[in-house]
């Protein structure tokens, strides 16, 4: 069997535009290079992927662009306008692979956010290689807090074990999950990730382990972990980073 | 990136949620020579600063890099349109230092404080 072709879809539509933020967190610099530079060029040097969809807001597209020039990212063969929720987002991404899904070249499909530039190689391969094998399969790492639920006036109605906290790259094959979307629009189902629109449609899904290092850069906490984390991942990190943090409030 | 650019300083305007007071909010983000220094919540006023010896050592640190990022594109650039290159060389070399001084007095304005 010849080699499957893996594309990427990620997403970058986001950014708290609702509050009119002048910026998209994702082009601001951790350790020196864009959210943005990092997590594409985390896609560009992995071998299991073929080819990359970026989905972004209209008015982020030469940001994007411009980006994707600057690094020589080669992979990133589409930039798309997202919609107005993640899910939509997913949507139109995966419809920019529609022809390539259908006449079977593209086999498998990540979905990622761009806000975690921090995605491990082989956590990349080893939850390509389950959907490959089961058709559906998330990255997730343990949940190291107790996690309950609760009713609008704030009771805890539940607390439950063995919960994951669920990251990206999430990975599917092509047809399904591309389906699975196309149903969900015809019913007006919009769901929290693309895992959740696959289930609906029936598909299991498995879970791969994660990586603790694969943040979501979502608070400013999160943004100066990143920066920890470049910092290690550039092999200068040291005693001084311990330090490295003073918080003023 | 819509940021403002002030005696060294980069400061851009972003949505992050804040873990002081619980909300999606813009937040100001100082960054030096584009190494994260100051991050501050505009409805809490929570604010994170980077440690002045932990900044100064990654500027240090990351300024070779910077610098041969800079000749690769300068050369990619001289190879493309080489006499658009050298019409602007005499300009972004004054220009350059200037951004490099205003820098390097950032940061020391930053420590010294």
């Amino acid at each position: 069997m010849g080699k499957r072709r893996v594309a990427a879809v990620v997403l970058a539509a986001g950014g708290g535009r609702r509050m009119a933020s002048p910026t998209n967190k994702v082009f601001l610099p951790v350790g020196g290079k864009s959210i943005l530079g990092r997590t594409l060029e985390t896609f560009e040097h992995d071998p299991i992927v073929d080819t990359v969809v970026l989905v972004c807001a209209e008015v982020d597209r030469a940001a994007c662009a411009t980006v994707v020039d600057e690094a020589r990212l080669r992979k990133v063969r589409k930039i798309v306008t997202g919609g107005s929720s993640r899910h939509e987002s997913e949507f139109y991404g995966l419809l920019a692979l529609e022809d390539e899904i259908a006449d079977g070249t593209i086999e498998t499909v990540l979905v990622h956010d761009a806000v975690r530039p921090f995605a491990t190689p082989d956590r990349i391969e080893a939850v390509t290689a389950e959907a490959q094998r089961t058709g559906a399969a998330i990255l997730a790492i343990p949940a190291n807090e107790h996690i309950v639920s609760a009713d609008p006036s704030g009771e805890v109605v539940n607390g439950e074990d063995n919960l994951w906290v669920a990251q990206t790259p999430q990975a599917f094959d092509a047809k399904l999950v591309l389906d699975a979307h196309r149903r969900a629009a015809a019913e007006g189902f919009v769901g929290t990730d693309t895992s959740a629109v696959v289930e609906r449609a029936g598909h299991p899904v498995s879970v791969v382990a994660g990586h603790a290092r694969n943040i979501k850069i979502t608070t400013s906490d999160d943004l100066l972990r990143a920066e920890l984390i470049a910092e290690q991942l550039s092999g200068r990190a040291d005693a001084v980073s311990l330090g490295a943090l003073t918080p003023r409030v | 990136m819509s940021e403002l650019i002030s005696h060294g300083v980069t400061v851009v305007g972003v949505v992050l949620d804040c873990p002081n007071c619980g909300q999606e909010t813009r937040h100001e983000v100082h960054y030096v020579a584009g190494l994260l220094h100051r991050m501050e919540c505009e409805t809490c006023g929570h604010r994170w600063d980077v440690s002045h010896r932990w900044l100064r050592q990654r500027y240090l640190l990351s300024f070779p890099g910077r610098v041969a990022a800079k000749q690769v594109k300068l050369a990619r650039e001289a190879r493309s349109r080489p006499l658009a290159f050298m019409r602007s060389l005499p300009r972004r070399t004054i220009r350059k230092m200037l951004h490099l001084a205003g820098e390097v007095g950032a940061l020391a304005g930053i420590i010294d404080k």
